[in-house]
């Protein structure tokens, strides 16, 4: 009895470490399983674009919904050969002539704050058409970026130009939209970092599902950090433009349909909603008077000591489309202690020196053996300036020098397991979370290097925090 | 059916267990219902007439008692009766592993919970993977689909009544349990024999062997970093990058493994079971009971929830022919989450009283009447900015939710019995508050009133009339019929296709109109083999009106206007529920199948059309058997072998049919709306329980459960990639733009448990 008892415990404890031994196993596992689902066909949708802005010409955009099991490399259906036609309220009319693509452009009409249009398309026995009054542009009560703790965590003290990087930073942007309490409003984001439209990052928002401060007077629509995660060395345009509620749902779809969010397990799937009369179309038709500002991110600097001196070195500042530089003031902030900040020695419009993939500053006079703690600020031509950047800190004379190799935010080469590729963009992940420094290469994929092979796979900021939403 | 008697003890002497004391079958277990508890002298006995299915009035019932919980199968490491219900036919899931039942078609908020005469608003743990229903706290259960009493109303799906263990302790009994997900601790004590009682009942997942595992794999490997501490929310603590087998929400996706966790993310959930009962004297009992229950994860920062719940019954016994019963009760769920600055919560609160007597006017009639009161609060939630004093808060509603019954069992003949109830429901939305009338284009307020505290701001009222007929062909056979009316006057709104932590209730308002479902079922019923096979067929027929659905386009609930956007519609379900059930002997289990559809119809969704809901489920397919081996073999051993096989039909999904470009962005294009189906459900799961009396009465027993033996990856949902970006980043778009993929949840898993029992 006693053995059997024995055997009994011997079984249950060799049973118990077997199956904590077991999840070793790829059953436990989510999996991605294939499928093959066998959908409907479905007869023509046209697909329509459109958009007047405030003293701009119209244009309008059509093609035609494709197979969900078309070819990558299939082309887009354009829809040539319609007949698109722009009226106002005052009387005004013109057809918009086309252009390329399925684009239309118009060439009289521009828009005008508080006028009705209405975009007529007529294709072959088709009528389609969708009105939109431009509403005043809502005014920007204030814009900053922010730097955030290495943990992620918002720095809340802002100030106008922002609140200062903490090391292995991120950026924030934060915003406070002139809201009038009165009235239900709605109004459309764009983003543009160094000169591009973030066409992925548009987004609407309605004022009665945001974070609404009772210390504003009544008046503002403060929100935080919602959709862009500002990179090292980037100059941020923002627009916001009050707009309608067929706009605002086509938009609010639109989001959840580019962040992902749509899917089975979550929000039921639907067409963003067409302000186009007519059957079987998607799309939108949009008048739009934006208000506009801009937030610059300053680039990370690394450092090198020298003999009485040290050189500073940063990515060189972003440029615009004509090759205009967006910063044009660079400010350094000197310390003998780690807590540089504003109201430390600035050394005010720094000489910035080209260098190979990043340009750098000197400063002399130093003493040896004395620590000196640096963080950067940049300007631009409106006189804006940004967050002071991360710390960096050396002795002169130490042979510190953090400026070898790749620099954060700028162009250059990388290589990995023997394959050099070009740069338009290098990330460095300083702080380890990200699995390796990353490169965006020449066609704006950003690859990292994993067991000696660059990947194609993950894109740097590809996480928007919904946060404020 | 169990049956406490108030006289002729030397008749109940001669009364076996599984004997009814009574020729008149009372229509629920006495866990339900103290109208069934019938009292003679001071013997309680418990019984069960051998053709009870086929006697009662009972149709679209299904019960389950402490013995038959004992059996029943583990299920990822937890015995649990919700998933247990979900065997059984007409009863299923959205989807594996996730929260909620489904019951007939009809929707998930659509089944009362009540737990000791306690209704729970949020019913699981681990975003659904278990039930807060200790299976060591569960005395016995009854799920009513169809055949509803009068005395139950408030949901117009069903009504799930879980007794507690602890009525009656008559002697101690403890019980240890220790696992891979939770580890137990019971206790049922006699603290005066005969008069006062108290059990206990906690279970948590702190102390489980996987939290010990996942505890020394974090030490093991510290990641300090920032990305780390962001998921956290504490410094120092290790990240869970890698996926976890038992983790809810975090699960959803693709994922690389890099490492195993049984919790995919410092979380943890505890639940707490308390009962105490006194025995008064001879006619009247109090018994108080609690639940708290809570589920603590990292998601978007901390974030808790749970349930907090009591109430306190008087059992009285005014005569022989009369009893009655009044509960007070308060229940309570919550949501936190903070994160950073920033701090959300929301809840519904609920407190009322019920009362009802039990006439037994003679032998062939029964009657139960009463009423009931709930007062309703509906926090829709804030969302504050900790620091700077503002944010956004949602305005609470109230109601007040009121009924009268009346019910009666009558017995004609032998043959022919019937049960004829009539349930008046009235509901006010009560003040302070505002009422609105809504823009039906832009969603906005074109007027607004507003109203003080307690002011009557909307009325609903709805007759339901209840009718059972049972009509026994023999001592083996019977037909039934049922014609039900429910009403329903709040509603769980969720944007999702699953249950979550944090959707809100929804009163019905100015603008919301009540619900209410007419379901009409006709069964047979017949046993075999002198009553250990028990055979039933039913029909259904459901029409639901004014079922409710979030128009699109709202994107969270912080809206000021989120009644604006309540839409509502017309609904349907049908079908047939086959069971064959071998209840009693060492081979014991079940066979059922469901032949149904479930169909609505709500403007501004699918165009107008209709379409299958998500609750709808063509086939679904059961197979539950339990063999106890050694019981003669080896005294003092027992093996019991469970195993259980699913088969259903996929859920309806929306898929899309096609693709356009805006902006140089591809977006699908659907048709409609739950146009398509996943590919079908099965899997097969195997238990093993080996129990060795090892001293006196205790009794050590070991539990080993295989899930889903052979790894059958079940599609949970469809989703794509798309050539050129994510996943598929970097490589040539020779093939489709968008590439759809299945995303499987669960493959096979075992678990443990280690009980020691006294």
């Amino acid at each position: 009895m006693h053995a059997r008892t024995t055997q009994m415990k011997n079984m249950t404890l060799g049973a118990l470490l077997a199956l904590l031994l077991l999840p070793a196993c790829e059953g436990f596992l989510s999996e991605m399983v294939e499928v093959n689902p066998q959908v409907d066909d479905f007869s023509e949708v046209l697909v329509i674009n459109a958009e007047i802005e405030r003293g701009k010409t119209a244009w309008l955009q059509m093609s035609y919904v494709e197979d969900i099991e078309a070819l990558a490399s299939t082309p887009v259906k354009w829809e040539e050969g319609a007949k698109v036609t722009l009226s106002t309220g005052d009387g005004q009319s013109e057809e918009l002539s086309f252009v390329t693509m399925g684009l239309y452009g118009g060439n009289k009409i521009k828009g005008k704050e508080g006028e009705t249009y209405t975009m007529t398309v007529v294709v072959g026995a088709r009528t389609y058409s969708a009105t939109q009054k431009m509403n005043v542009e809502p005014g920007i009560g204030w814009f900053a970026i922010n730097g955030m703790t290495n943990a992620g965590k918002f720095i809340t003290d802002s100030v106008t130009s922002g609140t200062d990087a903490a090391d292995g930073a991120k950026y924030s942007e934060e915003w406070k939209v002139l809201d009038p309490r009165a009235t239900r409003d709605r109004y459309l984001f764009e983003y543009y970092v160094n000169g591009t439209h973030l066409v992925r990052k548009d987004w609407a928002i309605d004022d009665n599902r945001v974070v609404n401060s009772t210390d504003y007077s009544g008046e503002g629509l403060k929100l935080f950090n919602v959709t862009i995660n500002p990179g090292v060395n980037q100059y941020l345009d923002f627009r916001v433009a009050r707009i309608d509620k067929p706009t605002y749902d086509y938009y609010n779809m639109y989001e959840k349909i580019v962040r992902g969010l749509i899917g089975v397990g979550s929000v039921t799937p639907y067409n963003p909603k067409s302000n186009f009369s007519g059957e079987r179309t998607v799309g939108n038709f949009r008048a739009v008077s934006f208000s506009a500002t801009a937030g610059l991110a300053p680039p990370s600097p690394c450092i090198t000591s020298l003999d009485g001196a040290i050189k500073i070195g940063f990515a060189p500042s972003p440029q615009a489309l004509d090759g205009t530089p967006y910063f044009v003031k660079y400010h350094l902030y000197k310390g003998t202690a780690a807590g540089v900040d504003h109201t430390s020695d600035k050394l005010a419009d720094v000489a910035a020196v080209p260098a190979a993939g990043q340009v750098t500053t000197t400063v002399d006079g130093l003493s040896k053996g004395t620590t000196y703690y640096f963080r950067l600020q940049v300007e631009d031509a409106q006189g804006r300036v940004s967050p002071l950047s991360p710390v960096v800190s050396a002795a002169p004379g130490d042979k510190t020098d953090t400026c070898k190799g790749p620099v954060e935010g700028a162009e250059g080469t990388m290589t990995c397991g023997g394959v050099t590729i070009e740069c338009k963009q290098i990330y460095l992940d300083k702080a380890g979370t990200k699995g390796g420094d990353y490169c965006q290469d020449t066609k704006g994929v950003w690859r990292t290097c994993k067991n000696g092979e660059w990947t194609g796979g993950a894109s740097k900021g590809k996480t928007d925090s919904a946060k404020g939403k | 059916m169990v049956k406490t008697c108030a006289a002729a003890p030397i008749l109940l002497a001669l009364l076996s267990l599984s004997t009814a004391v009574h020729a008149q079958p009372a229509p629920a277990p006495s866990a339900v219902t103290p109208s069934s508890v019938m009292q003679l002298g001071k013997m309680t006995v418990v019984g069960t007439r051998k053709n009870e299915q086929i006697t009662s009035t009972d149709i679209g019932v299904e019960k389950f008692k402490i013995e038959e919980l004992a059996q029943i199968p583990v299920i990822m490491g937890e015995k649990d009766i919700m998933k247990t219900l979900q065997l059984t036919p007409g009863i299923t899931t959205i989807t594996e592993g996730r929260s909620g039942f489904i019951v007939r078609g009809s929707g998930i908020d659509q089944n009362l919970v009540l737990m000791d005469g306690m209704p729970l608003y949020y019913v699981s743990h681990q975003s659904g993977l278990y039930s807060i229903f200790n299976s060591d706290a569960v005395d016995s259960l009854a799920i009513y689909k169809g055949g509803v009493p009068a005395r139950y109303g408030g949901r117009a799906a069903s009504i799930l009544d879980v007794k507690m263990v602890g009525d009656e302790v008559d002697k101690f009994h403890g019980r240890l349990a220790v696992g891979l997900i939770t580890s137990k601790l019971s206790l049922q004590v006699p603290v005066i024999k005969d008069k006062l009682s108290i059990s206990l009942a906690g279970r948590t997942t702190a102390l489980s062997v996987g939290q010990l595992h996942d505890a020394i794999k974090d030490d093991c490997e510290p990641d300090d970093s920032a990305d780390a501490k962001s998921k956290t929310g504490k410094g120092g603590q290790c990240s869970r990058s890698s996926i976890a087998i038992f983790a809810g929400k975090g699960n959803n996706g693709p994922t690389e493994a890099e490492d195993f966790y049984f919790f995919g993310r410092p979380e943890y959930w505890y639940d707490l079971n308390a009962k105490v009962a006194w025995k008064v004297n001879q006619a009247h009992t109090l018994i108080f009971s609690t639940f708290f229950g809570e589920d603590n994860a990292i998601l978007i920062g901390d974030t808790w929830w749970g349930n907090r719940a009591g109430s306190l019954r008087w059992s009285s016994e005014w005569s022989d022919k009369l009893l009655s019963e009044t509960t007070a009760y308060y229940s309570e769920y919550y949501t936190n989450n903070e994160n950073g600055i920033y701090a959300f919560h929301s809840g519904i609160v609920s407190g009322g009283v019920r009362h009802q007597s039990t006439w037994f006017m003679d032998k062939s009639m029964k009657a139960i009447g009463g009423l009931a009161a709930e007062y309703q609060t509906y926090d829709h939630g804030s969302l504050e900015d900790t620091t700077n004093n503002f944010g956004k808060f949602m305005p609470p509603m109230q109601s007040l939710e009121t009924a009268l019954h009346l019910g009666a069992e009558y017995k004609h003949s032998e043959k022919l019995k019937a049960y004829l109830g009539l349930r008046y429901s009235l509901f006010f939305r009560l003040g302070p508050g505002d009422t609105h009338v809504w823009d039906e284009n832009t969603n906005e307020a074109i007027s607004s009133e507003p109203h003080d505290d307690f002011a009557i701001m909307a009325t609903h009222h709805n007759p339901e009339p209840r009718f059972n007929l049972t009509y026994t062909l023999d001592d083996s056979n019977s037909v039934k019929f049922t014609y039900n009316r429910s009403a329903q006057y709040l509603r769980l709104m969720t944007n999702s296709m699953q249950l979550t932590w944090y959707d809100i209730w929804m009163p019905s308002t100015e603008n919301i109109p009540s619900m209410t479902t007419d379901q009409v079922g006709l069964g047979y019923f017949m046993d075999l083999l002198d009553h250990k096979l028990q055979l039933s067929a039913e029909v259904y027929y459901k029409a639901h009106n004014d079922v409710a659905d979030f128009e699109d386009g709202l994107h969270n609930y912080l809206v000021d206007n989120l009644e604006a956007y309540v839409a509502t519609g017309d609904g349907r379900s049908y079908g047939m529920e086959l069971m064959v059930k071998k209840p009693k002997g060492r081979l014991n289990g079940w066979l059922s199948y469901n032949l149904g559809r479930s169909e609505q119809q709500i403007d501004g969704i699918n165009r107008g059309e209709w379409y299958a809901s998500k609750f709808d489920k063509t086939h679904d397919f059961t197979a539950v058997v339990s063999y106890e081996a050694l019981g003669n073999a080896l005294p003092g051993h027992k093996l019991h072998v469970t195993g259980l096989f699913l088969y259903s039909t996929g859920n309806a999904v929306t898929l899309a049919e096609g693709y356009y470009t805006i902006s140089g962005i591809p977006f699908p294009y659907w048709e409609g709306r739950n146009r398509y189906r996943l590919p079908d459900y099965h899997r097969l799961d195997l238990g093993l329980k080996y129990e060795v009396q090892t001293w006196g009465k205790s009794k050590t027993s070991f539990e080993v459960s295989l899930y889903n033996v052979y790894n059958r990856r079940n599609v949970n949902s469809i989703s794509y990639t798309q050539a050129g970006t994510g996943k598929s980043a970097g490589k040539t778009a020779e093939g489709p733009l968008f590439n759809p993929y299945g995303i499987s949840y669960y493959g096979f898993r075992p678990s443990a448990t280690l009980t020691v029992e006294l």
